[in-house]
């Protein structure tokens, strides 16, 4: 009788594996899909922390339980960096194809904070359905650097401040421009 | 007869660092059938770069291919050798590219609990390949305070 139901087995065994690589990558941005910034970049960097790097950082961190516990729950930490020769050398246009991906599927805008000077930083958290949250999207645009960040996860906000000195994280100063936070979900 | 005890010496103290390391060999071969160029750096220059490392660094191994033609993309290729050698989860923690053709790639793994640095940089004319074993709380305390530790010379 089981044998009839191999196929089924089967069908559902390869919906699963097709799936979970799917799962894990949850909020994962595309950061190719900034061509027009690469294009005009003269300078492009990119920083990836998966799985395996996760496991070695968490290790290094180890006497250290709260940048530890920070990090454990992490799935990826994705950096783009694009720097330019001249101030403005791109176009707000240009970062279209991110801001796209943090439209739909849970993403919402919680904090924007604009400088005439420094430019903008803006971030966007993903909501894992659960009250918690799955991942969180920095973007800071600076006159001649643009900055993406990507972090999959649950991330404690509250205890971010932890990993401040740390890890060659700088320490945050008083932010000295105005702040303007939208409501969750009221991105653009 | 003291050359020959000093020589002796020099080439004990290299050795345990060159073998064993097939993943740097492997690598240095690859760029060498590339270039067609013998690499500088392997020889009394590697062992001087391993009398001065810093604390926490051991079996720093350095190549350095000189008068090369770069202007070929090389990054995606070299990275299919180094997953191929290292292991396929293997991906560079930080890549780097720049406008006029400069590209940095550093690899950070864990093998046998010990952590592994690999270095790929090509610029005009000039690629080089550094390999070393960190100290993972040498390596910590690196990250924490990279200035201090800088001041302290390691």
């Amino acid at each position: 009788m089981i044998t009839n139901r191999l196929p089924s087995f089967a069908c559902a065994g390869l919906i699963c594996l097709v799936a979970l690589p799917a799962f894990a990558q949850q909020g994962r941005l595309k950061l190719d899909a900034c061509a027009g910034l690469a294009a005009k970049a003269s300078n492009v960097v990119d920083i990836t922390l998966d799985g395996p790097g996760l496991r070695m950082a968490a290790r290094i961190l180890e006497k250290d339980p709260e940048a530890q516990a920070m990090i454990q729950g992490l799935t990826g930490i994705f950096v783009k960096v694009f720097e330019f020769d001249k101030p403005g050398g791109y176009a707000a246009s240009d970062l279209e194809g991110i801001r796209a991906q943090l439209q739909p599927g849970g993403w919402s805008r919680i904090t924007q904070v604009k400088s005439r000077r420094e430019g903008e930083v803006e971030i966007y958290l993903l909501e894992d359905g659960k009250g918690g949250n799955a991942g969180l999207t920095v973007l800071a645009m600076e006159p001649r650097e643009v900055a993406l960040v990507n972090i999959l996860g649950p991330i404690d906000v509250a205890k971010l401040g932890s990993l401040e000195g740390k890890m060659g994280i700088p320490r945050l100063s008083e932010p000295k421009v105005t702040k303007q936070a939208t409501k969750p979900g009221g991105a653009k | 007869m003291r050359a020959r005890s000093l020589l002796l010496s020099a080439l004990l103290v290299g050795c345990p660092l060159r073998a064993g390391d097939k993943v740097f060999d492997h690598l240095v071969n690859h760029l060498q059938s590339r270039y067609q160029k013998a690499p500088v750096g392997t020889g009394f220059m590697g062992f001087m770069a391993r009398c001065f490392s810093p604390k926490g660094v051991s079996g720093l191994r350095m190549a350095i291919f000189e008068e090369v033609d770069t202007r070929q993309p090389q990054g995606e290729d070299f990275e299919a050798v180094v997953r191929s050698t290292i292991g396929t989860e293997v991906t560079p923690l930080l890549r780097s590219l720049s406008r006029t053709g400069e590209r940095c790639s550093i690899y950070l793994w864990e093998r046998e609990k010990r952590t592994e640095l690999l270095i790929f940089s090509s610029e005009k004319g000039e690629v080089v390949l550094l390999k070393m074993r960190l100290d993972p709380d040498r390596l910590r305390e690196w990250l924490n305070d990279p200035e201090g530790m800088a001041r302290k010379k390691g």
